[in-house]
């Protein structure tokens, strides 16, 4: 899977924030799944979301990424101060990586930025009692959303065996591995603490 | 009458969802001897037992040894204090945008003391030192 984002022309929060409200201004706020979905498109998203698609995509958004051990009680944490922007996500344990604790972590901290953006545009999404639960619906929705992107790809060369028992044996492992990954994908922060 | 050192580790078992049965079967401690303690029937325990009983509940074991009065609070309070008050100022910051994914609603001083670094680090403000 090539880590490296493709942006031909300087994509932005403030772009993407844009973007949305001029999809969404009739129904403000919109929901986080709009967000997920809106946020998938304008970034080009095209295949599963991995850690180093997510990093690579910040750094291009002049956003410094690190990976650290954080103190108990966190596992991400984001801020801004004029123009510095930084996401900080915690080191996981073996399991937590595996289910994609991380990636969820830096696009919850992601959009919290988001809202941010959003605020200073005067068209905030979510208030101080939701913003968390609305970071991790997006976060969920964003890698559910992305892995739909990541199947298109997998059809695509399915498609190609010529076999007619390996098509259908490769389509059928397809929708398992995809089933699997969509719910952890919902699952992962019920999961998180337990791991 | 529950004591103040034994609502608090009720507390502590209860935020972590935890039942009298599992502490015992983690800290190996009786849980007829910490329903008994927490219940205010029985003095705070040896320092031993508070050290297993602090990884069970995943506090510092200082922090038990404080509840139950082995050890002095005042440095403990007057750092607390310092933090506390620095936090206040960053969080009350508008020019400072934060967020955090927490695990539960608390956010532990440890927590509050890295929100500061943070902050110290991005803005070139000093505020323990001076707090």
């Amino acid at each position: 899977m090539d880590p490296e984002v493709t942006i031909d022309q300087p994509l932005t929060l403030r772009g993407y924030c844009e973007a949305a409200f001029s999809k969404h201004s009739k129904s403000w706020p919109p929901s986080e799944s709009a967000l997920a979905d809106e946020f998938i498109s304008y970034f080009h998203f095209k295949e599963f979301v991995t850690l180093d698609y997510l990093q690579n995509l910040c750094q291009k958004l002049e956003m410094t990424i690190r990976i650290e051990e954080l103190p108990k009680g966190i596992r991400g944490y984001n801020h801004a101060y004029g123009n510095k922007r930084e996401i900080v996500v915690g080191t996981a344990g073996p399991r937590a990586t595996v289910l994609g604790s991380q990636e969820h972590t830096l696009l919850h901290e992601l959009r919290e930025q988001i809202e941010y953006e959003f605020r200073k545009s005067g068209h905030p999404v979510a208030g101080p009692y939701d913003q968390e639960d609305r970071a991790e619906t997006f976060a969920s929705s964003v890698r559910s959303v992305a892995s739909m992107k990541g199947l298109e790809t997998l059809v695509g060369d399915i498609s190609e065996i010529k076999s007619g028992w390996a098509r259908f044996g490769a389509i059928l492992l397809m929708v398992i591995m995809f089933l699997g990954y969509s719910f952890t994908c919902i699952a992962l922060p019920q999961w998180e603490d337990k791991l | 009458m529950p004591t103040r050192f034994g609502a608090y580790m009720r507390t502590l078992r209860k935020q972590r969802g935890l039942t009298l049965k599992q502490v015992e079967q983690s800290a190996q401690v009786s849980n007829a001897y910490i329903s008994q303690f927490e219940r205010g029937l029985r003095n705070p325990p040896h320092p031993d037992i508070l050290n297993r009983l602090a990884k069970v509940y995943e506090v510092p074991a200082r922090e038990l040894m404080v509840a139950a009065g082995y050890l002095t609070d005042d440095a403990e309070a007057e750092k607390r204090r310092n933090i506390e008050k620095a936090y206040a100022h960053v969080v009350s910051d508008p020019t400072y945008h934060h967020g955090t994914r927490i695990r539960d609603a608390h956010i532990s001083l440890d927590v509050k003391r890295f929100i500061i670094e943070m902050y110290e680090k991005t803005t070139g403000r000093k505020l323990l030192e001076s707090a």
